[in-house]
């Protein structure tokens, strides 16, 4: 599986960025209904 | 998320290692998940066993600093389904 790179602007803070990638640094959900027939 | 409660994987959810850490399906909503850290994965493996959900974290080695970031993942495990309360024993 690919990981998307990183966004390259820099956050407006420090404590800001450390939140924003912690945020979904963990789990993340995907819904794959709907996908049958998909390929 | 109430890290002193008890949880387990609902029984639905099917639980694949992967290197960057597992996928998490459950069959019952079609949802799929990933889990990005191995120490999630065992986070979540030992939940079933554990007294409460920060016992789990502990034991599988998770950081007090880290906790936080755990319990926001084991949210968003609730949240979709994937890990339900457990009652006590």
């Amino acid at each position: 599986m690919q990981i998307p790179p990183g966004d390259p602007q820099e956050p407006s803070s420090e404590s800001e960025a450390t939140e924003l990638v912690e945020e979904d640094l963990l789990v993340e959900d995907v819904s794959i209904d709907g996908m049958c027939g998909v390929y | 998320m109430d890290l002193d409660s008890p949880f387990r994987l609902h029984p639905q959810v099917a639980l694949r290692p992967e290197r960057f850490g597992a996928l998490a399906y459950h069959y019952g909503t079609r949802r799929l998940s990933f889990l990005k850290s191995r120490l999630l994965l065992e986070v979540v493996e030992r939940l079933a066993e554990a007294p409460d959900a920060a016992t789990a974290c502990r034991a599988a080695g998770v950081a007090e600093e880290e906790l936080p970031a755990y319990r926001r993942a084991l949210e968003t495990l609730a949240e979709s389904g994937m890990i339900v309360p457990r009652e006590a024993a």
